[in-house]
């Protein structure tokens, strides 16, 4: 059967519509970097960007943000005195180092940031000795209220304290883990509850992502 | 020597609490302080295997000076811990103290409370003066 002229006018019409919309779509997705994949916890595309911060590190000098430049860190926010979720997550962390052992990216350029948001209690000194008995390699920061906030508020983390009704106080907190990449993006983020084999895996899928853009 | 312990902590998992019938309690553990935390967590199970309600309180232990059942209430990617009054355990019923979740906050360490130390807890139980054992242990016996 032959098609009506019409019939062939709405077909290229269609056609046309059909090439606009997938050029629309791929200059969009140019222009954005790229089209996000399927990667839970990937933040992507437009990423925050850690903004400029300075901490008393652990180490005994600052940790600011050019501890972090170059380097793929794993960043949790906790306080010592916190007795479930910060020590339950860091020793998933620490599973998470050795799963990652193999994996060049984190062998080379990983590193782990526990960054306190108690310094009215803890210390760099005894902040230091809290997370190396969970690896040695950890590091850990704090810093006073506005030094915190300049790290906190643009990864929207929050931190309130509550008083027990016996004179001490707890801190409820933010307890998801962050990706920073080594551009100081905020490329990961990964909620609650934590496992060493989703944070293994997240951490291999956004690297090898990033890496191939 | 934790290995072993977190071991025996597995291989025997269920064991009557001391003075209340029905209960069973399994899987005890405290994670090991680090060095400069003030408080950490005891976890462990529990199920009522009686005819009767059990209601357990009153928690404390002669290895730390505030011991609280708290529980980790996540909202969002927010970490809350919230008080818990008494644990009440039906006929039947079953209860689960886990990393993340409803746990007993021991703060304040006053005795031994290294890997390969033994803990031991105290509560009521319907009133009555109850205890259980639990070894403390670097890692979750889970992640052996």
């Amino acid at each position: 059967m032959q098609a009506s002229p019409k019939a062939s006018s709405t077909t290229a019409l269609l056609v046309l519509v059909g090439f606009v919309a997938v050029s629309a779509g791929l200059i969009f997705a140019a222009t954005r970097g790229s089209k996000a994949p399927d990667i839970p916890g990937l933040l992507w595309p437009d990423p925050p960007v850690l903004a400029n911060f300075s901490l008393q590190g652990s180490a005994g000098k600052p940790i600011d943000q050019h501890s972090l430049e170059g380097r793929w860190t794993l960043l949790f926010f906790g306080f010592t005195n916190c007795p479930d979720v910060c020590p339950t997550t860091l020793a998933v962390l620490k599973q998470t180092v050795a799963r990652l052992a193999d994996y060049p990216p984190f062998r080379e350029q990983g590193q782990v940031l526990f960054i306190s948001l108690d310094p009215a209690r803890d210390t760099p000194a005894q902040l230091a000795q809290y997370v190396q008995h969970f690896d040695t390699r950890f590091l850990a920061a704090t810093g006073d209220d506005a030094a915190l906030d300049a790290v906190t508020v643009p990864l929207g983390v929050i931190r309130a304290k509550i008083e027990d009704g016996s004179g001490g106080y707890s801190i409820d907190h933010t307890a998801s883990i962050f990706l920073i990449d080594p551009k100081l993006r905020v490329i990961g983020k990964f909620g609650l509850p934590h496992s060493a084999a989703m944070l293994d895996e997240g951490f291999r899928a956004i690297t090898g992502f990033r890496g191939a853009q | 020597m934790s290995r072993l312990l977190a071991l025996l902590a597995l291989l025997l998992p269920m064991t009557p609490a001391l003075a209340c019938p029905g209960l069973v309690i399994g899987e005890a553990w405290i994670r090991e302080p680090p060095p400069g935390a003030r408080g950490t967590a005891a976890y462990f199970t529990l199920r009522n295997e009686g005819s009767t309600p059990l209601v357990l309180d009153g928690w404390s232990s002669p290895a730390f000076a505030h011991v609280m059942l708290h529980e980790t209430v996540i909202t969002g990617d927010r970490a809350e811990m919230r008080h818990r009054g008494q644990l009440s355990l039906a006929a039947g019923g079953r209860e689960a103290l886990t990393p993340g979740g409803l746990h007993l906050m021991l703060m304040q360490a006053t005795g031994l409370t290294a890997a390969g130390a033994t803990v031991t807890l105290q509560f009521t139980c319907n009133g009555q003066a109850a205890q259980l054992s639990a070894p403390v242990l670097q890692e979750a016996p889970s992640s052996r």
